[in-house]
C-alpha cells in the first residue's frame, strides 16, 4: 500500500488539475457572460444601483482623502464680509453637477431642474443659466436696469422643438418695437406644471419685480395632475411622477408601497379643474404681489395626433378639461388674462407625432402674440396714467 | 493496484467529507459572525443601503404581483377612471409621502422639499401629525371651516419640539378664542430645521388659499445656522436650505454627480453680507406674499442662547447666529417701516432649556403666544 500511494499521487494530482482548470474554465465563462449581460443593461439604458453606490462611496471617501491628505483643510476660512470674494469662486450650481447624463435633478426650493432640449449633453452648462434654465444671462444675480418679463412653462416654452425659443422671439420683437430695454426671463423646464412655476417664480423671480409674468402651459397639469391623489389634486398641488420615483430611492426600506396603492387607486377628474384654477388665481395673486400683471397662454396642443399612441387617453382627457375650462372662462368664472393659442390660426405643431410641440415658425408667431397683448396693456396703462 | 483503490478511495471520500464538514462550519460560523457585525451595526441606527434597497425592490414587486391578480385592485383601477362627481371623495388619511415603516424621520415632499415634524413624544406623532405631516389636529386644506385662520410658520421651536403638552400654535389659539370669543384657528406649519425660504414654501403650497389674517413667520436661527453651508450665490438670494436635501440630491443621482463641487460650496468663507441680504430679502417678499392672500404679516425673531452650547460643535454656528443678530438689528434701525418685528430675546421672561440654545420651555411657549396674542387683539383692534 505504500508503495503504490506515490504512483497514485500524480494521477490525482493530474484530474484535480483538470478539475481546477474546468472550474477556472466555467468560472472565467461565468464572469464573462455576466459582464456581457451587465455591459448590455448598462447598454440599452437600464441603471445598476449597487454600482452606483458603490461609485458614491468610493468618491466621498476619495475627495475626503484628497482633502485630508493635501491639508485642503485651511481653505475653510473665515467669515468673510468680501462679496467679490465669496462670489467669483463658485461658477456652477453644484445641484447641477453631472459626470454621466444631463438629466432632471433634485434641487432644494424648486424641486426640479435642468431644462433638457437638443443636444443637452453637449453644451449643457454654455447655453444654460446658474439654475439650469435656457437663458443666456444670469439675471438673478445682476439683473441690471431692464424691463423684466418672466415666463414659466414646460418643454413647449423650453423650446425642445426650437431654435429661438418663444422667450427669445419675445425679448427680440418687444425690444424692436418698445423704447425700453426688455429681458424676458424663460424658467421653462419640461414636464412642470403650475405648481412647480409657481415655485419657480416665488424662490427665483419674485425680487425681479417683473412687469409680466406669464404662464405658458396647460397640458401638463392634466397630464401630471390626473395622477396626483385628489386631496393634492383639489389644491392643485400636481408633482411629476418621477418625483414618487426619487422619494423611493431617498426612502427606500423605510416606507410601505402600500400606501401607494390607494393613492393610485382614487385619482380622478373631479378636482382636477378646481387645482387649475386655484393654481391660476394664486399664481396671479403672487405675481401681482411682486408688482406684475399676469397672464395665462393656454398652450396649443392636438389630441389627434397621439391618436392609437400610449398618449391617447391622457390628450383625450386635456381635450376634455380643455372643453370644461373654456365652460368656466365663459361664465366668468376665472379672473385671470387668458390667451387661447388653440383660438389662432398658423399655429402649427412640428410633427403629426406631437401633441404640443410647435414649428419654429410657430414660436415666432406665439411671440408676436404675447408681444402684440403686452404693448397693448402698456399703452392702456399709460393711457390711464395720463 | 485494482484491489487497493477500494480502500484508498473510501479513505479519501472519508477525508473529503471531513474537509467539506469543516468548511461547513467554518461557512457557518462565518455567517453567524457576519449577521451578527449587520445586526449589531442596525441596532447602533445605522441603515444598511443594499438591504433597504432589496426592501424596495421586493416590496414594489410584491405589490405589482398582488395588483395583477387581485379582482378587488382592478376595481378600484376602473374606479380611477370615473368621472362622476361624489366617487372620488377624500379616501387619503395621510399624503403617502410620510408612509414609515422604520424610524421616523424627514421625508423629502414634492413642492414642499421636506416634511414629517418631530418633537417629544414621538409615540404621538402620527396622531398629532396632520395630512401633510404638520403638528395640527385638523386639516384646514380640505375643509377650513369659517374659522379666522393664523398660519405660523417656523422651525423645531414653533413645532414645539421640547412643548410636550401644547405648542406656541395651540396656546395662541386657545388664548385669541377665549379673549375675542371669535373661532380662530392658527395652522402651524412650523418644521424643524426649515429656514424663511422653507417657510415661504409651505405659505404658498399650503396656505395661500387660506387667506388668513396673519401670518406669523417664528424664526430666524435657522436661517444663519444653514444658511452658512449653502453656495454664496444661493445665499444672496436667500435660498438657504437645509444640509439633508444636498444628501437626498447625492441618494438620487449617486454615481452622476461631481462629489468635489459639492463638497467645495461648503468651504466657501460665509460671506456675512450675503446672509444678511438673503434674510432680508426672504422677509420682505414673505411680507409681499402674504399680504396678496389678504393677511398682515408679523416676523417673530426667536428666542436664543448661544451660551449654551459653549463647547460643544454646535457653539461656532451660534456664535454666527448671535453675530447676524445684531447685524439684522442694525438693518431694522435703518428700515424702521419694512416689517412688523417682535423680538422675544427683549423679554427677560422668555427662557430656553439647559443645553439647548432655541428652545423654549412649556412656560416659556405660553408667555409667547400671549405676546403675540396681545399683538394680534391690537392690530385687530386698530381695523
Amino acid at each position: 500500500m505504500s508503495d503504490s500511494a506515490p504512483a497514485l499521487r500524480p494521477g490525482r494530482f493530474a484530474r484535480a488539475l483538470r478539475a481546477v482548470q474546468a472550474i477556472a474554465r466555467e468560472l472565467a465563462l461565468a464572469a464573462l457572460l455576466a459582464a456581457a449581460v451587465l455591459i448590455g443593461y448598462g447598454a440599452s439604458g437600464g441603471k445598476i444601483e449597487i454600482w452606483k453606490r458603490a461609485h458614491l462611496w468610493y468618491e466621498e471617501k476619495a475627495l475626503w482623502a484628497q482633502q485630508h491628505g493635501l491639508g485642503a483643510e485651511a481653505a475653510l476660512g473665515p467669515a468673510s464680509s468680501d462679496q467679490a470674494t465669496a462670489t467669483s469662486r463658485l461658477g456652477r450650481n453644484p445641484f447641477l453637477a453631472f459626470t454621466g447624463e444631463a438629466a432632471f435633478r433634485l434641487h432644494p426650493l424648486i424641486d426640479v431642474a435642468g431644462a433638457l432640449f437638443r443636444d443637452y449633453n453637449r453644451h449643457f452648462f454654455e447655453e444654460r443659466d446658474y439654475f439650469g434654465f435656457r437663458n443666456n444671462f444670469d439675471a438673478y444675480f445682476d439683473p441690471g436696469d431692464y424691463t423684466y418679463i418672466v415666463m414659466t412653462g414646460n418643454s413647449e416654452l423650453v423650446g425642445i422643438s426650437h431654435n429661438v425659443t418663444i422667450a427669445q422671439n419675445l425679448q427680440d420683437i418687444l425690444n424692436a418695437r418698445s423704447r425700453k430695454k426688455y429681458r424676458v426671463l424663460n424658467l421653462g423646464l419640461n414636464s412642470a406644471t403650475s405648481a412647480t412655476e409657481i415655485n419657480y417664480f416665488v424662490n427665483l423671480a419674485f425680487n425681479l419685480h417683473p412687469e409680466f409674468v406669464i404662464s405658458h402651459a396647460f397640458t401638463t397639469d392634466i397630464i401630471y395632475g390626473y395622477k396626483v391623489p385628489p386631496e393634492f389634486q383639489s389644491m392643485g398641488l400636481f408633482y411629476l411622477d418621477f418625483q414618487t420615483t426619487w422619494w423611493t430611492m431617498i426612502h427606500a426600506g423605510g416606507y410601505d408601497p402600500k400606501a401607494y396603492e390607494l393613492a393610485i387607486s382614487t385619482v380622478s377628474e373631479n378636482h382636477l379643474l378646481q387645482g387649475v384654477v386655484r393654481n391660476l388665481e394664486r399664481y396671479r395673486a403672487v405675481a401681482e404681489a411682486s408688482g406684475a400683471r399676469f397672464i395665462f397662454g393656454l398652450q396649443k396642443f392636438d389630441a389627434s395626433h397621439m391618436k392609437g399612441t400610449q398618449g391617447e387617453a391622457a390628450y383625450e382627457r386635456v381635450s376634455r378639461m380643455y372643453e370644461k375650462f373654456k365652460i368656466l372662462l365663459r361664465n366668468r368664472g376665472l379672473n385671470v388674462d387668458v390667451i387661447d393659442f388653440n383660438t389662432y390660426p398658423g399655429i402649427q405643431l412640428s410633427s403629426e407625432l406631437d401633441p404640443i410641440h410647435t414649428s419654429e415658425a410657430s414660436s415666432r408667431r406665439i411671440a408676436e402674440i404675447y408681444a402684440d397683448h403686452i404693448l397693448a396693456l402698456e399703452r392702456e396703462h399709460q393711457g390711464a396714467q395720463r | 493496484m485494482v484491489h487497493l483503490t477500494a480502500p484508498l478511495r473510501l479513505r479519501s471520500f472519508a477525508r473529503a467529507l471531513r474537509s467539506r464538514r469543516s468548511s461547513i462550519r467554518e461557512i457557518l460560523a462565518a455567517m453567524i459572525l457576519a449577521a451578527a457585525v449587520l445586526l449589531g451595526y442596525r441596532l447602533t441606527g445605522s441603515k444598511i443601503e443594499l438591504s433597504s434597497r432589496l426592501h424596495l425592490w421586493y416590496a414594489e414587486k410584491e405589490l405589482r404581483v398582488r395588483q395583477l391578480f387581485s379582482a378587488e385592485s382592478a376595481t378600484a383601477a376602473n374606479a380611477a377612471a370615473s368621472t362622476a362627481p361624489g366617487e372620488s371623495d377624500f379616501r387619503l388619511e395621510r399624503s403617502p409621502f410620510l408612509s414609515i415603516v422604520g424610524e421616523i424621520g424627514f421625508r423629502y415632499h414634492p413642492l414642499i422639499d421636506m416634511t414629517g415634524t418631530q418633537f417629544l413624544g414621538l409615540d404621538h406623532t402620527f396622531k398629532a401629525w396632520d395630512f401633510f405631516g404638520f403638528r395640527n389636529d385638523f386639516n384646514a386644506y380640505f375643509d377650513p371651516g369659517d374659522y379666522l385662520y393664523i398660519v405660523i410658520t417656523g422651525n423645531s421651536e414653533a413645532v414645539g419640539a421640547a412643548h410636550r403638552t401644547g405648542t406656541i400654535a395651540q396656546d395662541l389659539q386657545e388664548i385669541l378664542s377665549a379673549r375675542s370669543g371669535k373661532k380662530y384657528r392658527v395652522l402651524n406649519l412650523a418644521m424643524n430645521s426649515a429656514t424663511t425660504a422653507n417657510e415661504i414654501n409651505y405659505f404658498v403650497n399650503l396656505g395661500f388659499n387660506l387667506h388668513p389674517r396673519f401670518v406669523i413667520s417664528h424664526s430666524f436661527a435657522m436661517d444663519t445656522y444653514y444658511g452658512r453651508f449653502v453656495p454664496p450665490l444661493f445665499r444672496k438670494m436667500g435660498l438657504f436650505y437645509y444640509q439633508i436635501e444636498r444628501d437626498w440630491s447625492k441618494l438620487v443621482h449617486a454615481g452622476n454627480y461631481d462629489a468635489k463641487l459639492f463638497e467645495d460650496e461648503t468651504s466657501r468663507p460665509p460671506s456675512e453680507r450675503y446672509l444678511l441680504e438673503g434674510l432680508t430679502r426672504n422677509l420682505q417678499r414673505y411680507r409681499a406674499i402674504a399680504q396678496a392672500s389678504g393677511a398682515k404679516f408679523i416676523f417673530g425673531i426667536q428666542k436664543f442662547d448661544e451660551s449654551r452650547v459653549r463647547g460643544t460643535p454646535s457653539e461656532e454656528g451660534y456664535v454666527e447666529v448671535r453675530h447676524m443678530y445684531g447685524e439684522f438689528q442694525s438693518w431694522l434701525r435703518d428700515h424702521p417701516n419694512d416689517l412688523d418685528v417682535i423680538d422675544f430675546n427683549k423679554f427677560a421672561d422668555i427662557e430656553v432649556g439647559p443645553n439647548d440654545p432655541i428652545h423654549t420651555t412649556q412656560a416659556s411657549a405660553r408667555r409667547i403666544a400671549e405676546i403675540y396674542a396681545d399683538h394680534i387683539l391690537a392690530l385687530e383692534g386698530k381695523q
